[in-house]
């Protein structure tokens, strides 16, 4: 099944779209695919990211996508 | 059971107010609006842009938020109401898009009947709004340059 996923602030910029549509099984498999299609800024970026998985932080480690709808990448933040 | 003043403010439940948006932030509205007849001490932080970074000069800066930005600020300011057992009021706002040099970025402001309570739990609440709410800032430096801070 396809889902969405969302770039925000330096990953919209390496990713060079906001959002795109792709099917994959698990947070591994996403970021492989991420990265072979994007290349290695975004790579770097997905490295020191987090990901809400339909706005839920997901835990460290390979989850699994099943029924997920939405990924949004959260590079670190810089507020305050 | 007599209570003294303090005792018993301690047991109101703290107003809190936070936000996350493009209106300009004005500190000193923010200060007034929290204040009240128990508080004697308010301790506001105000984070500015600032001209320099890493030795660079900066010329134009923005700032982006998550959609859930607005509810994640919340729920510390509400977090630090609750682990500051004196505060009285809590307050966060967060501005985001295009700003100016020496704008204002952050309005956070903390109030109690002594001061002690309202320096720790300010420091406390910028500190957690660093960390924890998803923004995100853009530096574009003078020589053209432009960086996402703290990203590669």
């Amino acid at each position: 099944m396809s889902l969405v996923v969302r770039y925000f602030a330096s990953a919209r910029a390496a990713a060079g779209v906001p959002e795109e549509e792709l099917s994959v099984g698990s947070v591994t498999e996403l970021v492989e695919a991420l990265s072979a299609r994007h290349g290695d800024r975004l790579a770097s970026v997905l490295s020191v990211s987090s990901l809400l998985l339909d706005g839920q932080v997901a835990r460290a480690g390979n989850g699994s996508l099943a029924g997920v709808r939405q990924v949004d990448v959260l590079p670190p933040f810089a507020g305050g | 059971m007599h209570m003294t003043t303090d005792a018993a403010t301690r047991h109101v439940v703290a107003t809190v107010e936070a936000s996350v948006g493009a209106r300009e932030l004005d500190p000193a509205a923010v200060l007034e609006a929290v204040q009240g007849g128990a508080a004697g001490a308010a301790v506001l932080f105000a984070g500015i842009v600032r001209d320099h970074d890493h030795g660079r000069r900066v010329s134009d800066l923005e700032y982006e938020a998550h959609p859930s930005g607005g509810d994640v600020i919340g729920r510390i300011a509400r977090a630090v109401s609750a682990d500051h057992p004196d505060v009285l009021s809590v307050a966060a706002h967060h501005r985001v898009g295009s700003l100016a040099i020496g704008d204002v970025a952050l309005v956070a402001v903390v109030t109690s009947p002594h001061r002690r309570a309202s320096f720790e739990a300010c420091e406390d609440l910028v500190e957690r709004i660093k960390a924890g709410v998803p923004i995100w800032k853009r530096q574009v430096f003078d020589d053209g340059t432009e960086e996402w801070v703290n990203s590669p």
